[in-house]
């Protein structure tokens, strides 16, 4: 699969600071590079993932799951909170972006669901997470996306 | 009675009409007194009429100023232009024939008729906004650093880690509340280029998360009886 592209990393074309800030941290890096990215500072440059064009989404989403399913994310809540947000956020405005990456988007919140534990998620804090996981995964799956 | 002045606004013997770039607030007598004879005061700064240079920094022009001077290369304006815009200091844009300054902070065209006074309107509009931008992209590279110094809070650090991170996260949500409450998704260019609304909500939700993020944060160093813990303010 060929690097994204700056268009497609920043469809603004740069203008736009959030995408630009994208640009400047994965504009050039393959996946194994973007994923030590987020093992290096994960909730920073998964927001990222959050503003990037369609393509570089598809691209750089498979790079956050080894930081996910290692030991590292233990006691992470921040990034299961991170990644509800991107996934949402995703699903509302553009939900074909999740089309390139289905599979790894499903893994990625069904091993958050049944891990939550690990990450030592408080309700308290963080709401009903488990309940957000769930209607994610239910949201994704009704896309219907078949992943080649 | 008008008094006579050399273009950049230096007083000269003799009556004569008013001279192209003598300020409004000169005709006025609005400089302060005791500061007049060798500055005159135009409401936001002094003006120097000896050098033809502003006794400060324009105060249009900060902060964000290079994001702006970055913006005009984009827009490719040319360098004659930019350097102007470049120096602080200068008066009128270094064209007291055609131009002149209204209180220090807004330069207008000579009128030569309506259409110079909607040009004049026009470019007080830009300049507004391009201040604006800089203001809301600033505001942007602030939280944007400060989030990178927050992040990595978990169970087991020491209390000044603590102390420290969540300064951080208060510092990045501040940051974030602010450019919220300053619609910067519908003043900066980019954005509105992404569709401001979309922005806006999706830079919500970032904001609930970092909200949670410190109280995930503030619950840690409280299981390690951290006292003296930063507050997180209402915004």
């Amino acid at each position: 699969m060929p690097l994204p592209t700056k268009e497609d990393i920043s469809p603004t074309s740069g203008a736009d600071l959030d995408e630009c800030a994208a640009l400047e941290h994965f504009f050039g890096k393959n996946q194994s590079e973007a994923s030590t990215l987020f093992f290096e500072n994960p909730e920073y440059f998964a927001d990222d993932l959050m503003w990037m064009g369609r393509k570089a989404f598809a691209f750089y989403f498979p790079s956050l799951e080894p930081y996910i399913i290692s030991k590292e994310s233990a006691g992470d809540a921040d990034i299961i909170n991170a990644l509800i947000g991107i996934l949402k956020a995703r699903l509302d405005d553009d939900p074909v972006s999740i089309k390139d990456c289905h599979t790894p988007v499903l893994r990625v919140l069904m091993f958050a669901r049944e891990n939550l534990e690990k990450f030592q998620v408080d309700t308290c804090v963080n709401g009903d997470v488990a309940g957000e996981l769930s209607d994610l995964i239910e949201r994704v799956q009704t896309l219907g996306f078949a992943d080649t | 009675m008008h008094r006579s002045t050399t273009p950049f606004t230096l007083s000269t013997r003799g009556v004569g009409a008013r001279v192209v770039g003598m300020p409004l607030s000169a005709v006025k007598s609005t400089e302060n007194q005791r500061f007049s004879r060798v500055a005159k005061y135009y409401g936001y700064r002094y003006y120097h009429p000896q050098t033809g240079r502003w006794l400060s920094r324009d105060p249009l022009g900060e902060p964000g100023h290079d994001l702006m001077l970055e913006m005009l290369d984009a827009s490719g304006v040319d360098q004659e232009e930019k350097l102007t815009t470049d120096n602080l200091y200068n008066f009128v844009f270094n064209d007291s024939i055609n131009q002149y300054d209204i209180n220090g902070e807004w330069v207008v065209p000579v009128l030569r008729g309506i259409v110079a006074i909607g040009g004049a309107i026009g470019m007080q509009i830009a300049k507004r906004k391009a201040k604006q931008a800089a203001e809301c992209a600033a505001i942007h590279a602030a939280y944007k650093a400060a989030e990178k110094q927050a992040t990595g809070c978990k169970a087991c650090l020491t209390c000044p880690e603590y102390v420290k991170l969540l300064t951080a996260r208060t510092a990045e949500i501040g940051g974030r509340a602010l450019y919220l409450k300053k619609k910067c998704d519908y003043k900066l260019p980019g954005s509105i280029a992404a569709r401001s609304k979309k922005k806006e909500t999706n830079h919500r939700t970032e904001l609930a998360n970092k909200v949670k993020a410190f109280g995930n944060c503030a619950a840690h160093a409280a299981r390690e009886n951290c006292a003296n813990l930063q507050q997180l303010p209402k915004f």
